[in-house]
């Protein structure tokens, strides 16, 4: 309701913000007359213009990427950079002594972030240069050789609207990551170059070389042949070796028996001096598996990787006090049992503890999915990752990371977590039951021509049914069909884990959603207003709320403003006289004499009133209120036309459940209320196929327990490493969208695998009944391999997908 | 066809300098980033923007 109005309003202004091109629904203005949508975008357009540097919008304009918003910045000194205990850790110094220190960075979204960031130096003397990795996010920053101090570059990075968060330069998991891409890439290398030139000399001997230039030729192929034997077909054995070891088969066996006996025969062929081989065929296939792997790997990789519970601490800055009682930023990493911080009005809470000074609201939403924020006094506990919506309190800190109560969730999820067998891929089941057949056919024609006495004949048959059926398209095709898929899902906007989050995606029957933060927006909105009297001052309600908590940063001040945009267009900008926020109480001022107040009263239902008081009366009453998505009533009823099952699994409320599910149309089986996050886990067990969305901490353990789940909310780090599927912008929309894509992407699978079982059955017919030459054989194998390729490009096309919705 | 024995070392030996040249830029970290220089490319120099502005 409220969003359509939004809406609405900003189709009749029709405005821009001049920073991200976005809507605007609440103007924010400048001198100059230009719109923003959010005060973080007028700061950054402020620098840019500041630092000369409005080239930027040139490039924003000629990139076609969406934009976001970017989030309202806050001040921040980063003085903890410049500890050298901290350092210690985190920086590295180059060949010429220059510190270097990586930052992952929230927020790049397009070209122009890019070329923003690299100019960075231009407007900050201290700065060497700045590299960026467009694809993690990742910027490298040089000092000069003099300064070895961060907190100025960080403060520069965040006021331009992306929050760094330090690297640690001994990041042993992302030094094995590059490692391990460099080796793959090695590998590809060498096999495209010795393919290659193998391909020269067997184009030779098909046109018919023979003799001293014959022997010579497969001589030269035979040697190119060795490195992709010996080096690069290493991960095929590897892999199969360890499937052998746990006495099952994968996809890599007959890969690795296929290359290995091909090349045995083909060197004894040659030794003996027949030119029959099958030096290309290996080459070739060896070069399309490890391409198409590698691939699978980069579009499974584009993320950057870290552990959830110190993720989820980094993106701030905490203020300690010290025991000299001074204030001190500090890393969360450094927060210790006994500290004493202070936790600011909007920010969550990085570790469990007292409160020792102040009171205040806490949003528990994360923890138990309850809507409505609590009020919180002296001496009580309060729990890390919950929101602090009221004022500012001090807290003795009493446990911290993984001793807290949500590092615990986190724990117990990860623990179900790797106990869960990952599921087989249908691939490996197949290739299981295939490899087997062949191993046994060719078995079995040994035996019979032994019997008949014909051995050399019985064993090149045997030979030429192995490698001809080896295989290949289900290597090859398989996973560029889940590279495609995951690419194209990444595009619009949702980030998938592994390959086997499509598989389960595409079995998925029974969807599960939690309420608070998934099917609502999870902040305050202004849902009923009750208008008492008018102001005795001639200005309406609107202006009064609008002008007394414009400058205010606390989130409930925000909603205010949004609402008194919204429901008034001629807002007045009224000049306040002793205008006072007093943290968690309100905002006091007085405005043509009468005194006014903005603050919250208690109420006894689910909403969170807050009153306009005039001289002592209260003259408007506001309830404000969680409310729905405007695009989830249409998105359950798409799903529910493709009959899938729908549930709401949710912490909050049963009135507040009921509510929502009645919206949607649920039947009252299908919602649950009060849920405990066990309870959600528990419940969740009971059915097959399930697919869980939530908004990623409090549904760590539902998340664990059913097949594959969706996060939509919080930062990347934090809800891939508890769910398997990312996306960007809270956008459940596109849910249909990636249920669409996996099932496409298994249909094209399944379709690949029947071309290939027919294409191996008919040649394992011809080799054994010896119609099947290495010509034939060496023309047929990239046939199938082309066959099946296009088979994917046509399955996956983007066509199928960009009629539904293209972000 | 002589000629051929030349040739085919002279083609080996370029294959052979080559690869190697690419095992020594991946081992470099040349390879590492694919996605951002391709970006980066699309920036006009600063000093050409100014002389361009000077001409205008």
């Amino acid at each position: 309701m409220e969003q359509s109005i939004s809406q609405d309003i900003s189709n009749i202004y029709g405005l821009q913000c001049d920073h991200c091109a976005l809507p605007v629904i609440t103007p924010y203005t400048n001198d100059q007359g230009d719109n923003f949508c959010c005060r973080g975008c007028l700061t950054v357009f402020s620098i840019i213009k500041n630092h000369n540097l409005q080239n930027y919008y040139n490039i924003q304009k000629a990139d076609d990427t969406p934009r976001k918003a970017v989030n309202r910045i806050q001040e921040k000194q980063y003085s903890y950079l410049d500890d050298p205990l901290f350092l210690q850790d985190y920086v590295h110094y180059n060949l010429n002594s220059e510190a270097t220190l990586s930052f992952f960075l929230e927020g790049v979204h397009c070209i122009a972030c890019l070329w923003l960031i690299e100019k960075i130096p231009t407007f900050t003397p201290e700065i060497k240069s700045v590299r960026l990795n467009f694809e993690n996010s990742v910027a490298t920053i040089t000092l000069k050789k003099e300064f070895t101090l961060f907190s100025k570059v960080a403060s520069a990075l965040n006021n331009l609207g992306y929050p760094p968060t330090p690297l640690r330069s001994d990041d042993e998991i992302k030094k094995l990551q590059q490692k391990e891409e460099r080796s793959y890439l090695l590998r590809i290398g060498v096999a495209a170059a010795c393919m290659m030139n193998i391909m020269l000399y067997a184009v030779g001997l098909y046109a018919g070389a023979q003799g001293v230039i014959g022997s010579a030729f497969s001589f030269i192929a035979l040697v190119f042949c060795i490195p992709i034997v010996t080096y690069c077909a290493q991960p095929f054995y590897t892999s199969s070796i360890k499937a052998i070891v746990n006495g099952s088969i994968n996809i890599d066996t007959p890969l690795s028996i296929a290359i290995v006996l091909g090349f045995i025969v083909s060197l004894h062929n040659v030794i003996i001096g027949t030119e029959a081989h099958y030096f290309d065929s290996i080459a070739t296939l060896t070069f399309l598996i490890l391409f198409s792997r590698y691939l699978l790997l980069k579009a499974s990789r584009h993320n950057y990787q870290r552990s959830g519970l110190n993720s989820f601490l980094t993106d701030s800055s905490i203020v300690r006090r010290s025991s000299e009682n001074q204030l001190e930023e500090i890393h969360p990493s450094q927060i210790r049992v006994g500290d004493t911080i202070l936790i600011s009005p909007g920010s969550s809470l990085p570790c469990d503890g007292k409160i020792i000074k102040g009171s205040s609201e806490i949003s528990l939403a994360i923890l138990n999915g309850e809507s409505k924020a609590k009020k919180h006094h002296k001496g009580m506990m309060v729990f890390m990752g919950t929101i602090n919506l009221g004022s500012a309190i001090e807290i003795e800190v009493i446990s911290c990371a993984e001793e807290t109560k949500l590092g615990k969730i986190y724990a117990a999820a990860d623990s179900i977590d790797k106990k869960k067998a990952n599921i087989t891929l249908l691939t490996d089941r197949i290739s299981k039951f295939f490899v087997a057949a062949v191993l046994a056919t060719s078995a079995l024609t040994i035996l019979t021509f032994i019997f008949l006495g014909q051995i050399e004949s019985g064993i090149n048959r045997a030979l030429a049914l192995i490698i001809i059926t080896c295989p290949c398209a289900l290597g090859l095709a398989t996973p560029l069909t889940y590279s495609r898929i995951m690419n194209l899902s990444a595009k619009m906007g949702a980030l998938l884990k592994s390959e086997y989050v499509l598989e389960k995606l595409s079995r998925a029957k029974n969807i599960f959603f939690d309420k608070t933060g998934t099917i609502t927006t999870g902040d305050y909105r202004v849902a009923r207003v009750k208008r008492i009297r008018e102001a005795s001052a001639p200005y309406s309600i609107e202006s009064i709320i609008f002008s007394m908590e414009a400058n205010s940063s606390h989130p409930v001040a925000l909603t205010l403003i949004d609402w008194a945009k919204l429901s008034s267009a001629t807002l007045e900008n009224i000049p306040c006289t002793n205008l006072c926020e007093n943290l968690g109480k309100g905002v006091t001022a007085s405005i043509d004499g009468t005194n006014y107040e903005i603050r919250s009263s208690p109420s006894d239902n689910e909403f969170l009133k807050i009153i306009l008081v005039e001289d002592g009366k209260v003259i408007t009453e506001m309830l404000l209120k969680d409310t729905i998505k405007d695009n989830t009533a249409s998105l359950f009823e798409e799903l529910n036309s493709k009959n899938y099952n729908l549930f709401i699994a949710s912490g909050d409320q049963p009135s507040q459940v009921r509510e929502v599910a009645a919206q949607l149309n649920l039947n009252k089986t299908n919602w649950r209320s009060s849920m405990s996050p066990e309870e959600k886990g528990e419940w969740v067990e009971q059915y097959p196929n399930t697919l869980f969305i939530g908004d990623g901490v409090n549904d760590t353990l539902a998340f664990s327990k059913s097949s594959t789940s969706i996060a939509v909310k919080g930062s990347l780090e934090v809800s891939l490493s508890s769910s398997e599927i990312y996306l960007k912008g809270s956008d459940i929309e596109l849910i249909p969208h990636i249920l669409l894509m996996a099932k496409a992407g298994s249909k094209t699978i399944k379709r690949n695998l029947v071309f290939s079982i027919v294409y191996n059955i008919l040649g394992a017919t011809l080799a054994l009944f010896g119609i099947l030459g290495p010509l034939e054989a060496a023309i047929l194998m990239p046939l199938s391999s082309l066959t099946v390729l296009l088979s994917t490009l046509w399955g996956t096309r983007e066509s199928l997908f960009i009629n539904r919705k293209t972000l | 066809m002589e000629v051929i024995t030349i040739l085919i070392p002279f083609a080996i030996a370029l294959g052979v300098s080559f690869l190697a040249l690419f095992i020594w830029a991946t081992k470099n970290g040349q390879f590492d980033d694919l996605d951002t220089p391709s970006k980066r490319i699309l920036f006009e120099e600063d000093n050409n923007n100014n002389i361009k502005r000077k001409e205008v």
